[in-house]
Parts: C-alpha cells; sequence; structure tokens
C-alpha cells in the first residue's frame, strides 16, 4: 500500500498544533524551546514530504530540511544560554515570573 | 553547478563583511586588552570598505548561486542604508564601554549586518530563511550581553516571540513550496500565474506574514520591540532600531511582489489592516510611556505601520516612497537612540523628567533631539516630512485616501508624546547644571544624522534620485 501525501501532512498538522499548544500554555521556558522544536520538526516533515511527492527528481526540499535542523541546533544553543542567563538573575525559568516590562 | 560560472563579484560586499566579522572576533582571542580597543574602528573601517563594494555593484542587476541571490537596485539601496546606519553606530559606541569583550561585540553585531544583507539580496526561500536567522540569533545574543534582569528579560521575550515567528514563517514556506514545488522567487511567480486563490496559499500568506511582520516589529506581532528598545543595552537598542528591520522591508518587498504577484490584491488588503493597527496601537500606547526607550519602542511600531502602507499600496511608486521613509525614519530613530545613549553615559536617567532642561546642559545634543523627534513627527522642513509625504502621495495616487488620512491623524496623535520631551528639554528647568559632556566620535556620529536629516528634508532630490523616484 503506498501511503498518500496528505497523511503525511495530516501528522504534521497535529504536531505543529501539539508544539503551539505547548508554547501558548506551558510556563516553563525550557518546555516552550521544546515545543517549538516539535513545531520545526512537523515543517520537516511537511517539506521531505513534498519533496518526496511534488518534486521527485530536485532535492530541494530535502536540502531546505537539512538546513532548517542545523538553524534549530544554533537556536537552542543561543536560547539555552539565555535561559541561563534568566535563571541566574530570578532563579526560575517560570515566564510567569518574568515580568518586570509590563505594556 | 559550475563553479567557475559563479560571479563572486555579486557577494563582495557581503564577502568584505564576513571577513572583518572573523578579523575581529580573533582580534577578541589574540590580542592585548589595550589593542582591543582599536577593534571597533577596524569594524568601522570594514564597514566603509563594504559601501565602497556595494556602490560598485550599483546598476548591477544578477542573479547569481542557481537563483539564490540577485543584485538589484531595491538591495543595493537597502544594503547601503544597513551600512550606513550602521556604521554611524559603530562610530557613536567607539569610546563608549560596550557590554561584551568589544570583538564579541563587535562580531556579532557584523554576522547579524551580514544576515540582513543576505536578506535583503535574498530570491530563494532557503537562502531567505536562513538569513533571516543569521540576523536575529546575534541580535539575542546582544540584547542579553548585559546579563543582568532586564537585559536577560528582553531576550528572553525577544527570543521566544522571534523563534516561534520563525516557525511559523517556515511552515508558511514549506506549503508555499509544497504548492510550486519550488523555492525559487520567480519559479513560484511563474507557477502561481493564473491559478485562483486556494485556502492552502491564503494560509501559506497570512504565516510568512506573521513571520516577517514580527521581524518588522507589525501589530500584532509588536510585543517584543518596546521591552527589547528598553531593557537591552544603548548600543544595542541604537542598532537594532535601524538596521535589522532594513533586511525585513527587504524581504517583503522581494517576496511579496515578486513571488506571491499573483495574490497582490489579498496582502495589499491584509497590510493595510496591519498598517493602521500598527499605527494606531503604536502612536496611542506610546501616548502613556514615561521611559524615553519605551516611547522611541512604541514609535518604531508606529513608523511600521507608516512604512507598511507603502506594501499596501503595492506598485513601484509605493514600495520607493516605502524605501525612502525607512532611510529617514532610520536616521531620526537612530540619532535619538545615540542621543539617548550619550546621556545616560553621563548617568542621567531614561525617564521622559530626566530630559529637563537638556538645552541649558547640553544645546547641541537638545537641539538635535529635537530635531529628530520633530522628523519623526513629520514637521517640515525636516526630513521626515519629506518622507511621510511621498508615502501618503503614493496612498492617495492608488485611490487609498482613507489609509493616507489615517496615517496623517496618526501624525497628529504622535506630536502629542514627542513634544511632551521637546517641553522636557526646552521649557522645564535642570535639577542640576552640570554640563553634559559626549565623547568626539559619539557627538561626531549624533551631528552627521543631524546634517543628514536636515540636508534630505530640504534637499530629498538627492536621495530621491537615486533610488529613481
Amino acid at each position: 500500500m503506498v501511503i498518500p501525501l496528505s497523511w503525511y501532512l495530516i501528522v504534521s498538522a497535529i504536531l505543529f498544533g501539539i508544539g503551539l499548544i505547548g508554547v501558548l500554555l506551558r510556563q516553563n521556558a525550557v518546555t516552550i524551546l521544546f515545543s517549538v522544536e516539535i513545531m520545526l520538526n512537523a515543517a520537516n516533515i511537511n517539506l521531505v514530504a513534498f519533496s518526496r511527492y511534488i518534486t521527485p527528481s530536485a532535492i530541494s526540499g530535502q536540502m531546505f530540511a537539512l538546513f532548517v535542523m542545523a538553524i534549530a541546533a544554533s537556536e537552542v544553543a543561543v536560547g539555552l544560554a539565555i535561559v541561563l542567563t534568566i535563571y541566574r538573575n530570578i532563579q526560575s525559568v517560570d515566564i510567569d515570573k518574568i515580568n518586570i516590562f509590563k505594556w | 553547478m559550475d563553479w567557475s560560472q559563479v560571479n563572486w563579484m555579486a557577494i563582495m560586499p557581503e564577502l568584505i563583511i564576513l571577513g572583518f566579522a572573523v578579523i575581529v572576533l580573533l582580534g577578541e582571542l589574540f590580542l592585548s586588552p589595550s589593542a582591543r580597543r582599536s577593534l571597533g574602528a577596524i569594524t568601522l573601517v570594514g564597514i566603509i570598505i563594504a559601501m565602497v563594494g556595494v556602490v560598485r555593484l550599483w546598476g548591477v542587476e544578477a542573479t547569481e548561486f542557481s537563483g539564490m541571490f540577485s543584485v538589484d537596485l531595491t538591495a543595493n539601496v537597502l544594503k547601503l542604508i544597513l551600512l550606513i546606519t550602521t556604521a554611524l553606530v559603530v562610530l557613536g559606541v567607539l569610546r563608549v564601554k560596550v557590554t561584551l569583550g568589544e570583538g564579541e561585540f563587535f562580531s556579532l553585531m557584523l554576522f547579524s549586518v551580514l544576515g540582513t544583507m543576505f536578506m535583503a539580496s535574498a530570491s530563494d526561500l532557503i537562502m531567505l530563511f536562513i538569513a533571516l536567522e543569521l540576523t536575529v540569533l546575534p541580535a539575542y545574543v546582544l540584547v542579553a550581553s548585559k546579563k543582568n534582569a532586564r537585559s536577560a528579560e528582553a531576550a528572553l521575550k525577544y527570543f521566544l516571540l522571534g523563534i516561534v515567528a520563525s516557525v511559523v514563517l517556515l511552515y508558511g514556506m514549506t506549503l508555499l513550496f509544497g504548492m510550486t514545488g519550488s523555492t525559487n522567487f520567480t519559479a513560484i511567480a511563474n507557477s502561481l500565474h493564473g491559478r485562483s486563490l486556494e485556502p492552502m496559499l491564503l494560509v501559506s500568506i497570512i504565516m510568512i506574514m506573521v513571520g516577517l511582520g514580527f521581524k518588522v516589529a507589525a501589530v500584532p506581532f509588536h510585543f517584543w520591540a518596546p521591552d527589547v528598545y528598553e531593557g537591552s543595552p544603548v548600543p544595542v537598542a541604537s542598532y537594532l532600531s535601524a538596521g535589522p528591520k532594513a533586511g525585513g522591508f527587504a524581504a517583503l518587498i522581494h517576496l511579496f511582489p515578486v513571488a506571491l504577484a499573483s495574490a497582490a490584491p489579498v496582502w495589499a488588503t491584509l497590510f493595510a489592516i496591519l498598517a493602521v493597527l500598527s499605527m494606531f496601537t503604536g502612536n496611542l500606547v506610546a501616548l502613556a510611556q514615561t521611559n524615553v526607550r519605551r516611547l522611541l519602542g512604541y514609535s518604531a511600531v508606529a513608523h511600521t505601520g507608516y512604512l507598511l502602507v507603502g506594501l499596501a499600496v503595492a506598485d513601484k511608486l509605493g514600495y520607493l516612497s516605502m524605501i525612502f521613509y525607512f532611510f529617514v525614519y532610520s536616521l531620526a530613530a537612530l540619532g535619538a537612540f545615540l542621543v539617548v545613549l550619550a546621556t545616560t553615559e553621563r548617568g542621567i536617567g531614561e525617564n521622559v523628567t530626566d530630559f529637563a532642561g537638556l538645552h541649558k546642559r547640553s544645546p547641541m545634543l537638545a537641539i538635535a533631539m529635537a530635531i529628530f523627534l520633530f522628523s519623526l513627527v513629520g514637521v517640515p522642513p525636516f526630513a521626515g516630512f519629506m518622507g511621510k509625504f511621498f508615502l501618503f502621495a503614493s496612498a492617495v495616487k492608488s485611490n487609498l485616501i482613507w489609509l493616507a488620512i489615517v496615517g496623517v491623524l496618526n501624525s497628529a496623535i504622535s506630536f502629542g508624546y514627542y513634544v511632551t520631551v521637546i517641553r522636557q528639554m526646552y521649557l522645564v528647568s535642570p535639577e542640576s547644571d552640570g554640563v553634559v559632556t559626549v565623547s568626539k566620535p559619539l557627538y561626531l556620529s549624533i551631528m552627521l544624522i543631524m546634517a543628514a536629516v536636515v540636508f534630505l528634508g530640504v534637499y530629498p532630490t538627492a536621495f530621491l534620485s537615486i533610488i529613481k523616484l
């Protein structure tokens, strides 16, 4: 049985939704960071699936996915460093406690 | 790909910036602490050489690297604006103690500039995404560089909102790729030509708009801007107020009119909505601010609103007026930030009331600040007036008279908060009459910007003839 393209897209959309809910509802900065990683991987599934089904002869979609992985890694590096700075200042990574600036 | 066919000249300015970024970073490692002070000057030299490189590419229209990278007039003008404003920031902070080591600070700034330059020339989704990340990742670090609670909080908010916006942008790009089977802007345009507006295309446009809207701080994706402008170290805030936005607007000008030309009425309407929301939110919230940097942050949001009018117009005249106004705005905003830098360097606070009687303590700083603020309002004869005039005139020509009226109305509202700063400087007597001294490079930088703001207001054709308006 050949798996149709739409199945991949549904999985990707579900992952993106899970990540987005995590970003919106979680209070822990590290958890938010990992929710964003899930969203990035949803985009990667899209890229690879489209690349396989829409343009089987070209590999630009798969190349894009590789670059996204590299960028995701550098984002985590910078992000964890910033979270660490926050922790050193207020001994917490709870975003509800990060409230110096109001509006 | 045949490597001998690649025209390396096309990315010469970028290569120069990359080279100097690496040199400055290595300088931090190997130079003695006293020699490290010269790294700022080296950065300045690098930026000026890159400017020469951009000028040498003037009039060149080329697409290189398998359609990844394109050089055209818009990209060159925006790169030049970016390099000029960054050079002025570097000149301003030459004698200022920066928060990190000099080498780290200036190389991070150069890497961010490099990303912005690639963004201005990107003609491919992959290139655009990588360039955008290269712009913002060093910026996150720079914002956090003071390591105190305020700086860290600003950085965390900037970072979290930034990566979510990036991911949404990326997802929108993948949908666009899936619909067209290509990542190249021109190929996407050809593939979309003549197709009706599919729901997937609409979703993709909205997602891309969210991602790039964050970059340029358009409402409702503006929440990071006031926090970052207030919380980050002042030299960083000065850089962020001008430089990286050039990349955001360059991406908007290249992606939407080129790749998504067939859906023009849809995104033009969406940009008009964003413009109105940004103008009103920015200006009305700024009225309630007491911190000068936060006030400038909301003013930046409002100005993004004015600039998006150019995209709502969606024709060449609109884009060119937008580029002109962007230049004029970034000069004035940068100048205002450098004045704040000059005063905070002397221990003066950042509240509006701390500027009381500045004209007695430093007449030139006060007059420079007043000129920058008048230019931001759009009072003739300063540059902001000509910029707004061309922008709103382009809206009127495209039958968007209501948008022009909203813009003028908002300029009137904005007068309310800019004038409180001017009133403090000239009409309130100072608490202490100590003279505010300014380091020479910073003074020179502020004076250069002041001269440019006055010159472009009196004689805008000097710049308009360059961008062929």
